[in-house]
């Protein structure tokens, strides 16, 4: 009889975890494909830290600067 | 312009190869305020645009020459085409017989990755990610909200709990989430936002000698004003996961998801709706 409790609780625990990873699982992959729709591209163009410097760079170099002003933050999507 | 020109590979290309790109936020969103030597080379690129009547406005690509003059603009309305902004590239490598940027000037000029680690020793970093599913592509937002120790140490189980023990966790730990669960896009403030429910129950789901696992569930109804006089206003139920090291004990995974998300809005009267997904992650 307690054999049998102990064999059920094992196999109620191993269940539970079992559902918990799944559960671990299926959310963490819902998260990736949200993460997905992110846009990067912009990201590739080899930004200058600021406007003093990019204004250094174009006297360095003899070209000119791409300035692009915005509100918000482009870092975070919020613009 | 992030996620149209400024993804556009052709625009990447011209940008990147013939001049040297940088991008500017006017109110320093997020961001460590500027100098005042920065802003005053702004003011002055501004002043000389006006007054040689070059259409501008605070969202603009602005071409300047390597002697500081303003060679050209263009303002978002138009720039956020590549077919708009392909031209204005095309034209001025071509007027001022540009050649190609070497790869050593690039690598001296290019920005440093900023630096991401918690402003606090214990604090925690959790990331939050929107996104809209429908009505145009406005990319994702991506926020860092650092949890303070106490904070992030309300998502452990109660010292001795077991497996089916639940609690919630403080409303004003989910409502600093939960403030950043708005779509991405060009209305941006937080600070406009404001929680009108934020909950978050964790439940210990199993444990083991080493670790325990819990399961979060939580509702959000967020204001988010979008111009006046409409107001916005999402809702969302979230489902999650967690990890915990027992041993020391500490937080080793933190997931959550919003199910059946919903941005509402208002148009002249009539309600707009779209679906939204927001998803958090404790960065390892």
């Amino acid at each position: 009889m307690y054999r049998g409790n102990l064999l059920f609780v094992v196999a109620l625990a191993a269940i539970l975890v079992s559902v918990a990873l799944s559960d671990e699982a299926a959310i963490h992959k819902q998260i990736e494909r949200i993460k997905d729709n992110e846009v990067k591209a912009w990201r590739k163009i080899p930004w200058t830290a600021s406007l003093l410097a990019a204004r250094r760079a174009s006297e360095r170099e003899k070209r000119p600067v791409f300035l692009f002003t915005y509100d918000g933050n482009i870092e975070t999507g919020r613009c | 312009m992030r996620v149209s020109s400024l993804s556009d590979s052709r625009v990447i290309d011209l940008v990147s190869k013939y001049f040297v790109p940088v991008s500017v936020s006017r109110d320093d969103y997020q961001r460590e305020p500027r100098g005042e030597d920065e802003k005053a080379e702004l003011l002055r690129l501004d002043r000389e645009r006006a007054r040689r009547g070059l259409k501008g406005g605070n969202v603009c690509v602005f071409i300047i020459a390597a002697n500081g003059d303003v060679l050209a603009t263009q303002p978002v309305q138009q720039a956020y085409k590549p077919e708009n902004l392909l031209p204005l590239l095309q034209s001025t490598i071509a007027d001022q017989k540009l050649g190609l940027r070497s790869e050593e000037a690039i690598e001296t000029s290019v920005a440093k990755p900023a630096d991401a680690k918690p402003k606090s020793e214990s604090g925690r970093v959790i990331h939050i990610w929107t996104s809209l599913d429908s009505g145009g592509n406005r990319g994702l937002s991506n926020d860092r909200v650092e949890l303070t120790a106490p904070q992030w140490k309300a998502f452990l189980p109660p010292t001795g709990a077991k497996a089916g023990t639940s609690w919630d966790i403080p409303d004003e730990i989910a409502s600093k989430l939960f403030q950043y669960g708005y779509p991405p896009g060009p209305q941006w403030m937080t600070k406009d936002c404001k929680v009108l429910k934020g909950t978050l129950k964790a439940t210990l789901a199993a444990v083991s000698e080493e670790e325990s696992s819990i399961e979060l569930s939580g509702e959000m109804i967020l204001k988010f004003p979008v111009g006046k006089p409409t107001e916005g206003r999402i809702t969302a139920h979230f489902v999650g996961t967690g990890r915990v090291d027992r041993r020391k004990p500490a937080l080793l995974s933190l997931e959550l998801v919003s199910e059946e998300a919903e941005y509402v809005w208002y148009w002249q009267g009539k309600p707009q709706q779209r679906k939204l997904r927001i998803a958090m992650e404790l960065e390892r």
